[in-house]
């Protein structure tokens, strides 16, 4: 069993490619990263995935897809930072957390209401509101949570 | 898990669950509020992981007796 500061490590090397470009690693980089050899990585990065929910990789594959409050496919909550849209957030829910993974940046989400496809949009700066468009905007829990089982609140 | 332009917008949303048409409900200010609490703060931390994630299931309960859904649907169980 892996010591959680290497966990740790390992995390923060997933979270922060997340928030430098948009996109999570493979487990290939993982490896390089921490000198460990290929199946070591992708080993460590199922560790990881399992130690943090919700969390996912593509059934039956070691491709990463979802490492909350990011998402490595495309979702309808696109995050644009300093003019640039490189993220998805995993859910709307997740999308106000956002602001927390760019300190002093304004963090602006942009997505179709999934009733009627017209815009809605926020702007975030370290957890504040700066621009909320409807000033109706909600949101919504679709299904009862299940312990254990978040992953099924976004299916 | 998603955002809507409005409450009506949820009522007719083709996909929901009649169940949760009115809990599922949550203000934006609420949410933000709630993946404002400390284990989202601290998720560049060197230590996150162990020292912050553990917190989520505390806080969640705290944010949800706050809020006024501290309801299974909100919690589970």
């Amino acid at each position: 069993m892996t010591d959680p500061r290497t966990l740790d490590r390992a995390f923060q090397f997933i979270m922060r490619r997340f928030a430098d470009t948009g996109r999570g690693p493979h487990y290939t980089e993982l490896a390089k990263a921490f000198g460990l050899s290929v199946e070591e990585g992708r080993q460590r990065l199922h560790e990881v995935v399992k130690a943090f929910s919700p969390s996912w990789l593509h059934p039956e594959t070691d491709y990463l897809v979802s490492f909350p409050p990011f998402h490595n496919l495309p979702t309808q909550y696109r995050v644009t930072v300093d003019g640039a849209q490189k993220w998805f957030a995993q859910c709307g829910f997740e999308a106000t957390a956002m602001t927390w993974l760019f300190p002093g940046k304004t963090v602006r989400v942009d997505a179709p209401c999934l009733d009627c496809a017209e815009p809605m949009a926020f702007e975030m700066r370290d957890g504040q509101f700066l621009r909320v468009e409807p000033g109706t905007m909600v949101g919504h829990l679709n299904q009862p949570r299940i312990p254990g089982k978040d992953r099924l609140a976004f299916l | 898990m998603n955002l809507f332009r409005g409450e009506e917008h949820v009522r007719r949303w083709a996909l929901l669950n009649p169940a949760a048409a009115k809990e599922g409900l949550i203000p934006l200010a609420d949410l933000a509020a709630w993946f404002g609490m400390p284990s989202r703060r601290h998720l560049l931390d060197d230590d996150y992981l162990s020292r912050w994630y553990p917190e989520r299931d505390r806080e969640r309960r705290a944010a949800m007796e706050r809020l006024g859904k501290a309801t299974p649907f909100w919690l589970g169980s």
